[in-house]
């Protein structure tokens, strides 16, 4: 019995030594578990979404699609797109965290105005990445298109109807008159639009639903060109089909962006607060630009000059 | 983490997020060409295309559709007289070329009556076209009725896209003259263009084939809401060419005046029914009218010969309504109705249609009945699919049923998009041509009196087949910058069952059957048939910021050929090259040279039609005049700049040196 205070006494160093080291690697260990993904759907976007994230992660990800058996204990969950990110609002449990990507800033306030979601918003348990950009970034690109620019217009559908306001604030905070028009799927699009698009500067459309954007976009783009307006688009596709420019995140951005909150955090960190993407793309079209006389300059070099004006705002 | 059962299948039914989700940023925004100019759909194309941009066709130096095509590659197109064209696509033609479709707008322009496209009628001036699309090879057979060796679409200018008018004159040598006027403006909601031309010359100074020509079209574009807009065309067109039929080498060749009119109307119901989905109606018609005069005495008796010895010339023309020495004669009235659906699942998008036509063709000298009718009915499919960023697969049927014959025309193509710019395509297709109303159903018969007997010179006693094109093709397009691009196509075409040119003998019986005094008759057979191989490629660079080049040479061989006439050595020309060069000299001032190399080539026709190989030159100087804010251009052009003579078609048509003066005015 003599011996065991002298051994013990050998032997609490190595363990107080092991023990320290154990605490020190918790955070590490912590940070290496995977958030699982739930994907709203498996077409395209998503599933490239998913192969990006899996890219900037340190490991695989354990992932599933959003289905009617719906997925569940997970303590971190990867939300992608707007189904999955409101089925994962919906079925939280009180000590879980969750990231919602790849869906618009007004889909995430919605899904966050009950009680529940206001309360994983001030826990920091509940975040986003948004897939929009901010409308003063937008902005601030047409400024750079046409700086002596006074008004921008824009039109709103049956579900953008809300964004008058924060399109309004937008507007005004960079020194410009907001011209808002609406537009109703049984009215006439040259009637509704004519006058808005005739009285701006630049016109920069709002994403409504798919199918408002798809029918009001020929109007938008012939009506722009016909009165020589630059159009800002939300999407390449805007561009391809013949906006002058349009700024937007891709998968790649936005699955950077998520990943460095994932790869440094710890389980119970809290999350930051939502955020737009911070990295985005421009897109040109040089014919459109060509077409109402506009020289651009290149589109890294609109990037990096956006980035600038995008900085000083904030 | 717990999830209420069947949440998903919940959210999917009552979520809010129905038409609120990131949906809306993914959604494709259809293309609008007119204001885009965007190549971008090419890579995904299943076949190869060639667009004919409104830069293009400013300094092409062509003042006719026919010369703009020679821009593509492997296209030949040929003055058969100053004023009657023949456009084909790798040789294989004589005067009146059918193995094309051409559409403005999506209509046919094709005219049964000819088994062939009457250029001088279409009632269309360059100015204008916003675009041409040309889709080269067989791959575009599923595209409609004709399409056997590839297809021409004519875009005009949208009613949409402009506001103001455009105004030119042109002056130019052998009497040239040319006005065109167009208005574009909108009453309330609904877009109008207004458009008019006229012009005349007096053709080659050697035939003196001149021509005259006017017409007016109108087309507005109403929207009745968000989703749903109609947009109608319509047009007129009235004058005169002189043209010529040329026979066999005892009769020879006939010139006289042809007199056309016609009108076209089209309307077009387009309903956008989900944010994937489109249902397009379209209803056209379209009549076209030529008339020739009736034979002298002296025509008839040259054209006849000893058949007419003894016959009271009188008499014979009492009794047979449609002697005129140039064939070109008749009426021809077209009804057209299509319903489409274009709608995209995921990574699959779909297109199809069902379509009718109604012909109805009048000739008293092609049509011994002096008049047929068809009803054709068709129904087409393409689908592509997007299988991953880096592989496209794109299929397409095309069933048609005439009364006589069906034709299915099928085609796949594989897209390798090794990157963001380029696409590798390996393409299949199997085209089929129905005969023409007019192959099917010509008869110029005579009635001699005296002898109550006929003379048949041309009439179809054996049924007719559809001809049959199967082609293999590799092709590639790399986008190079915002506006260049280069594209390449291997190809070999096998045309079997092709409808060519015979000399049917009448069997005892049925000369006593149908009263026939001669033996031998004009008709038409299938059995021919050749292998064309080769490669074509274009180039579009801009080779400094101020100078742009496009570039388009075609090589191409045919083998295997049967049942062509054995004079024909080389009925496809094996170098056809186009080079334009454009070179903004300042501000305001442009210069574009466009050299075209054609080797020698042997048309159908007959011995003494055929093409030297042959260099031609057009320069094109514009001066853009910086006082006149609305825009007010003047420009030189010549045709001919090296050699001031050539031939085309035929050693009996010669041309000379065009030089003309143009005045464009635009405003605002």
């Amino acid at each position: 019995m003599n011996g065991t205070p002298a051994r013990m006494a050998r032997v609490r160093p190595w363990l107080q030594t092991t023990l320290l080291w154990l605490l020190l690697l918790m955070p590490v260990m912590a940070k290496a578990e995977s958030p699982f993904v739930l994907l709203s759907d498996s077409d395209g976007s998503y599933s490239e979404m998913l192969k990006a994230l899996t890219e900037h992660h340190n490991g695989l990800l354990e992932s599933e699609v959003l289905s009617v058996q719906a997925p569940s204990g997970h303590p971190f969950t990867l939300a992608v797109g707007s189904r999955a990110c409101e089925a994962t609002i919906a079925g939280i449990d009180s000590d879980d965290y969750a990231l919602c990507v790849f869906l618009p800033s007004q889909t995430f306030a919605d899904l966050t105005t009950g009680p529940k979601g206001q309360g994983l918003l001030a826990d920091k348990r509940l975040s986003a990445i948004y897939l929009d950009q901010p409308l003063t970034r937008q902005m601030l690109l047409a400024k750079m298109l046409k700086p002596r620019m006074q008004t921008i217009g824009t039109v709103l559908g049956p579900g953008s109807d809300r964004q008058a306001s924060y399109f309004a604030a937008a507007a005004s905070s960079l020194g410009l008159t907001p011209l808002i028009g609406r537009l109703q799927d049984s009215e006439n699009p040259v009637r509704e639009l004519t006058p808005i698009i005739e009285q701006s500067d630049v016109f920069l459309p709002l994403p409504d639903s798919s199918v408002f954007n798809r029918a009001s976009a020929k109007w938008i783009l012939y009506l722009t060109l016909r009165n020589r307006i630059p159009l800002i688009g939300f999407s390449a596709s805007y561009a391809y089909a013949g906006a002058v420019v349009s700024v937007h995140s891709n998968v790649e951005q936005i699955a950077k962006q998520a990943m460095e909150i994932v790869n440094h955090r710890g389980i119970k960190d809290p999350l930051p607060a939502p955020a737009y993407p911070d990295d985005f793309s421009i897109t040109i079209n040089e014919t459109a630009a060509r077409n109402l006389g506009l020289a651009l300059a290149p589109s890294d070099a609109l990037m990096i000059e956006l980035k600038r004006r995008d900085r000083v705002g904030q | 983490m717990k999830y209420p059962l069947p949440l998903a299948l919940a959210l999917a039914l009552f979520s809010p997020l129905l038409y609120a989700d990131e949906c809306r940023y993914l959604v494709d925004i259809p293309q609008v060409t007119a204001v885009s100019g965007s190549s971008q759909g090419i890579n995904d194309a299943p076949a190869s295309v060639t667009i004919l941009t409104r830069e293009i066709i400013d300094a092409s130096g062509a003042r006719t559709i026919p010369e703009l095509l020679q821009l593509v590659p492997g296209f030949q197109s040929y003055r058969v007289d100053s004023h009657k064209w023949g456009v084909t696509y790798h040789g294989m033609a004589d005067d009146l070329p059918n193995r094309l479709l051409f559409q403005v707008d999506g209509r046919s322009v094709y005219l049964p009556l000819l088994s062939s496209v009457d250029w001088s009628s279409l009632g269309l001036s360059l100015d204008d076209i916003d675009r041409i699309e040309v889709v080269r090879g067989s791959n575009a057979a599923t595209q409609g009725s004709n399409a056997f060796n590839g297809s021409v679409n004519i875009i005009t200018r949208s009613a949409l896209k402009e506001q103001g008018f455009r105004a030119s004159t042109e002056l130019g040598n052998r009497g040239a003259r040319k006005q065109t006027f167009s208005a574009s403006d909108r009453f309330g909601s609904t877009h109008f263009r207004v458009s008019a031309g006229y012009q005349e010359d007096d053709g080659s100074q050697d035939s003196n084939d001149g021509f005259r020509d006017r017409y007016l079209n109108l087309q507005l574009v109403q929207p009745l809401n968000l989703r749903d807009t109609l947009t109608f065309r319509a047009g007129v067109d009235q004058g005169y060419i002189i043209s010529s039929t040329d026979y066999t080498h005892a009769r020879g060749r006939y010139s006289d005046k042809r007199e056309h009119k016609s009108h076209h109307l089209a309307l077009d119901y387009e309903h956008i029914y989900s944010a994937t989905g489109t249902l397009t109606l379209s209803a056209w018609e379209q009549s076209v009218d030529l008339e020739t005069p009736t034979a002298t005495d002296e025509q008839l008796e040259r054209f006849f010969g000893p058949a007419l010895s003894g016959v009271d010339l009188d008499a014979f023309r009492s009794a047979n309504s449609g002697l005129r020495p140039v064939a070109e004669h008749g009426d021809s009235l077209i009804r057209d109705l299509s319903l489409r659906v274009s709608d995209k699942f995921g990574p699959v998008s779909v297109s199809s249609s069902l379509g009718w036509r109604g012909l109805s063709e009048k000739s008293d000298l092609l049509l011994y009945d002096g008049k047929v009718s068809e009803d054709q009915w068709r129904a087409q499919s393409a689908l592509e699919w997007r299988v991953s960023p880096h592989w496209t697969l794109n299929g397409g049927a095309l069933v048609e049923a005439s009364d006589e014959n069906n034709a299915l025309s099928l085609r796949q193509s594989v897209n390798f998009k090794p990157d963001e710019q380029s696409v590798i395509r390996l393409g299949w297709s199997r085209s089929e041509r129905l005969p023409s109303i007019l192959e099917t159903n010509q008869n110029s018969s005579f009635y001699l009196p005296g002898r109550d007997a006929y003379l048949v010179d041309y009439k179809q006693y054996e049924s007719l087949e559809p001809e049959l094109n199967q082609t293999w093709e590799l092709g590639y397009h790399r986008r190079l910058g915002s506006s260049d691009f280069i594209d390449l196509r291997l190809f070999r075409e096998k045309v079997s069952n092709a409808i060519y040119g015979t000399v049917y003998t009448l069997s005892e019986s049925e000369r006593e059957r149908d009263s026939v005094i001669n033996n031998k008759v004009t008709a038409r057979a299938n059995g021919a048939g050749w292998v064309t191989s080769g490669i074509e490629t274009q180039v579009k660079l801009q080779l400094t910021p101020d100078i742009y080049s496009l570039a388009s040479y075609s090589y191409a061989r045919s083998s295997e050929e049967t049942g062509l006439p054995t004079y024909i050595d080389t009925p496809v020309p094996e170098h056809t090259l186009s080079l334009l060069l454009n070179w903004s000299l300042s501000e305001n001032m442009e210069a574009s040279v466009n050299h075209r190399y054609l080797s020698g080539v042997e048309w159908l026709q007959n011995d003494r039609t055929f093409t030297a190989s042959q260099h031609q030159t057009n320069l094109r100087l514009a001066y853009r005049w910086p006082q006149v804010d609305s825009g007010l251009e003047t420009a030189l052009l010549i045709q001919g700049l090296g050699d001031s003579q050539w031939h085309e078609f035929s050693q009996d048509n010669s041309y000379h040196r065009g030089v003309f003066l143009q005045l464009n005015l635009t405003y605002p």
